[in-house]
């Protein structure tokens, strides 16, 4: 292990100023990141929202330079090179079995270990938990295993970095190009796929071309026979190929996906109804057939399910997640599948009638909050049920959110204010006839890999917090108008720019929301907290036999 | 008891047969020199026993063992130095010292620092800015300090100026009176070999002509001058005679297998009134005189 070791500390320094570059590059991504976290907006509103865009592209090319790892690897392999007769290593008492070990551990090293501890503090700065970071860390390793298998399949059975770009090059065109030519030919066919299949496909010709890499990469290290590695990866693309045209096995994946993603939903399911608290009456009226917002109308694929609960104090505001809906059929058997819920009481404007320490003024009576939830049914599953007419029932998770506090911020940018992974802050504030325009800058996490696996429902993930214009004195408030938004995604990391617009003079309410209200308003930060969470079923109901326009 | 041994050992290269069923045997301890003309497949045979190339039929073994199976523990004690070798140039003269180091059990510090300082060497230079010359006298360094019991040499001399060669070869023999191994070198460069070698093998379109002591070698050779009072009469040539002219009264030819008293009688049954003369001659004419006669014969032809 030490002579191994010996050859990874010589390929870590041969390629000590490139990994510095390039670590430099992840380094510079991130302190985008800062910068767009920090920034205070000195110039007027459209400079900043364009500044935010440019760094936003800069964040964007500085994570395309990441991907050069693709040429490092390659340089790494190429530091001990397996094609030729030449190489300085294939003469010394170094067997292929330990060069191997080496150039996998000089790649965990480098390309993997590297990138994750020059983005934890990153990510610690933004607030990430254990879990997280593990996710976001894993994402990293992901993203730079595939930079890793592709630059190592091209670099040991190549002798040099212009034959390896060229095959590169070669490969990152070619494998697509393949790829779109077989499913021009799948779509022509009189029997399409499944999607099922063609997923099966895909993925089975994914673990192929992984499998390839290894076994080229490991056969390459151990005997450097350079044609039949070559050989091995062509008959591959030749396997994948007909993979993609003949593989008769449905695998069932995205079958498997929900399921798995259903007893995750399941596992993070509130039990029973015990922790509801006392005195909630839900009154659900009949289903309704409707179509799909967007949809054509006479697609009627929807079915809606107007409910209402009553007795939900007023210091309170019910927040439904989403609901589980099962289908029972004659024959005993069932389906089931996940809705939305809308909820007719927004958290947002009940908050802000909390600011003021008054009781909302909303539509509905204080004690009563209106959902609606949605379904919508395959094709097939909805035909079935016209015939059958099944009793449905939904069972649905809700949270009871609790108004935490309200902290109050003159009106100019200020700090950072960090709850759990979620960061705001005021990063700019600007007086335009006679509105003021603020700047917030927000973050949060955006995970690719394991979101689901963290946030099950992400609404509440975090507390559940807002912004608004407040005068306490004048008892008067006002939510804002976005102007802009733009988003950027910087190492896991979601950055919003969100440009809010107070005190519009084409709001209702403008006689109160002009100057002199305006001068003397705070901004004033809206926190709610988890209270109570509980699951309900909302009882056994007949398929609709109506229709009714959405 | 030889170091290196190979039988019927061929190589191929799509169609080009590289060696043919080569049979060599390089005796432990000798100096072994592998001579021929460019392509005559002296390096293939000498990657194909470093295992650089597998062969196409045949074997090779290096301390008995299978090429094919060199492992960590016989090329520790085996060095190599080729024109063609890629050094890891970013590393200076000191840095590859330390890398090599740790790979050799038998590595000597004393030996190493004994030959930079006999090498005129500077340690700090990177490789990329040494002359052809210093490049070569570094990676024998490399291959010198931790006493190799074999020690490969493939085209050593490629390139190097006359100053650089003398260096190179002064070292090699410096370092062989260091300690009991083998050499093999492979080269064209003949009067460099001389120097050296006390084994030598020729090799012509990959097939193995001769395998012999130097003393042998150069000791069955003779330039042969005859003088003769008159013409002389065109006679048969016998087949151990090469380069055969005749000139006025005088007759010259090379003797391949000379024998003082056997050549002298030979001479005088074919050339009674003649005086005889034998000339040594140097390894460089034997290679050429050798090289001219395969050029001369008929395509597939052997000598």
């Amino acid at each position: 292990m030490n002579l191994t070791w010996h050859i990874v500390k010589k390929d870590l320094r041969a390629l000590r100023w490139p990994l510095l570059g390039w670590t430099l590059v992840i380094i510079a991504k991130l302190g985008v990141g800062v910068a767009m976290l920090t920034a205070v907006g000195t110039l007027n509103a459209d400079w900043f929202a364009n500044w935010f865009a440019r760094m936003d592209t800069f964040s964007k090319l500085l994570a395309g330079l990441e991907y050069m790892s693709v040429v490092l690897v390659a340089a790494v392999v190429h530091e001990d090179l397996l094609v030729g007769t030449t190489a300085f290593w294939m003469t010394r008492p170094i067997a292929g079995a330990r060069l191997l070990r080496a150039k996998i551990l000089t790649a965990v090293l480098a390309f993997l270990v590297l990138p994750v501890l020059v983005t934890l503090p990153w990510w610690l700065g933004c607030g990430y938990g254990l879990r997280e970071i593990a996710w976001a860390a894993l994402e990293t390793v992901l993203i730079q295993t595939l930079c890793v298998l592709l630059g190592l399949v091209c670099s040991v059975v190549t002798d040099g970095l212009a034959r390896f770009l060229m095959w590169a090059v070669v490969l990152i065109f070619a494998v697509p190009s393949i790829a779109s030519v077989i499913g021009v030919h799948l779509s022509t066919l009189e029997v399409k796929p499944t999607t099922e299949l063609l997923l099966s496909r895909v993925w089975v010709a994914i673990a192929i071309a992984v499998l390839a890499i290894l076994l080229v990469t490991v056969h390459q290290f151990l005997t450097r026979r350079t044609w039949r590695s070559i050989g091995a990866i062509c008959s591959a693309i030749g396997l994948m190929v007909v993979t993609g045209l003949w593989w008769p096995w449905d695998l069932r994946l995205l079958a498997r996906r929900d399921a798995y993603v259903a007893a995750i939903m399941e596992e993070a399911t509130v039990s029973g109804e015990l922790a509801e608290p006392a005195g909630f009456k839900f009154a659900v009226e009949a289903p309704r057939l409707t179509a799909r917002p967007g949809a054509p109308l006479e697609r009627l694929n929807n079915v809606q399910i107007n409910f209402r609960v009553s007795g939900v104090p007023d210091t309170r505001v019910l927040l439904p997640q989403r609901g589980r809906y099962t289908l029972h059929w004659a024959d005993g058997t069932t389906d089931f599948g996940y809705g939305w819920i809308h909820s007719h009481r927004d958290p947002l404007r009940y908050g802000s009638q909390l600011m003021l320490g008054s009781h909302p003024r909303a539509t509905e009576r204080d004690d009563q909050q209106s959902f609606t939830y949605n379904m919508t049914l395959p094709a097939a599953t909805l035909s079935r049920a016209h015939a059958e007419k099944p009793s449905i029932t939904v069972r649905s998770d809700f949270r009871l959110l609790k108004f935490e506090s309200a902290t109050k911020f003159p009106l100019q940018p200020g700090a950072r204010i960090l709850t759990e992974s979620k960061g705001e802050r005021v990063a700019r504030v600007e007086s335009m006839d006679g509105q003021i325009l603020v700047t917030y800058i927000k973050s949060r996490p955006d995970l690719v890999v394991g979101d689901k696996l963290i946030h099950p429902f992400p609404q509440v993930a975090t507390p559940y917090s807002f912004f608004g214009l407040v005068n306490q004195a004048a008892g008067e408030f006002d939510l804002g108008r976005t102007q802009l938004e733009h988003e950027s995604r910087i190492a896991t990391v979601e950055i919003s720019l969100q440009m809010v617009a107070y005190g519009n003079k084409s709001t209702s309410r403008k006689s109160a929301l002009v100057e002199p209200w305006l001068r003397d308003a705070e901004i004033s930060r809206q926190t709610f907290i988890e209270d109570v969470q509980f699951s309900r079923e909302l009882g056994a109901l007949q398929f609709p036999t109506e229709t009714a326009n959405p | 008891m030889n170091i290196i041994e190979t039988n019927q050992l061929s190589r191929r290269y799509w169609r080009t047969e590289a060696l043919r069923e080569l049979n060599l045997a390089v005796p432990t301890g000798s100096i072994f020199a592998l001579l021929g003309a460019n392509g005559a497949g002296k390096t293939t045979a000498i990657k194909v026993l470093m295992n650089l190339l597998p062969p196409s039929a045949g074997t090779a073994r290096v301390f008995g063992v299978d090429s094919r199976r060199l492992g960590e523990r016989e090329r520790a004690q085996i060095g190599y130095v080729s024109e063609n070798q890629k050094l890891p140039l970013w590393m200076t003269v000191r840095q590859l010292l330390d890398y090599c180091r740790p790979f050799y059990p038998t590595w000597d510090l004393a030996l190493e620092n004994k030959l930079l300082a006999q090498f005129d060497l500077p340690a700090d230079r990177k490789l990329k800015h040494l002359s052809r010359g210093m490049l070569m006298k570094a990676a024998l360094l490399s291959s010198l300090a931790y006493r190799p019991k074999l020690l490969v040499l493939d085209e050593p001399f490629s390139g190097l100026d006359p100053l650089a060669r003398d260096d190179f070869v002064r070292g090699v023999l410096e370092a062989s009176d260091l300690g009991e191994w083998t050499v093999l070198v492979s080269s064209h460069d003949i009067e460099e070999v001389e120097r050296l070698a006390d084994h030598v093998a020729l090799l012509e379109a990959g097939r193995l002509r001769f395998s012999e002591t130097t003393d042998t070698l150069l000791g069955r050779f003779r330039r042969m001058e005859v003088v003769m009072d008159g013409m002389v009469q065109s006679t048969s040539t016998p087949v151990d005679w090469l380069e055969l002219e005749q000139k006025g009264c005088l007759v010259r030819f090379i003797a391949t297998r000379y024998e003082r008293e056997n050549m002298e009688r030979r001479c005088r049954e074919r050339f009674p009134e003649g005086a005889v003369t034998a000339h040594p001659m140097t390894l460089r004419e034997i290679f050429v005189t050798l090289a001219r006669e395969t050029r001369n014969q008929p395509k597939g032809a052997t000598a």
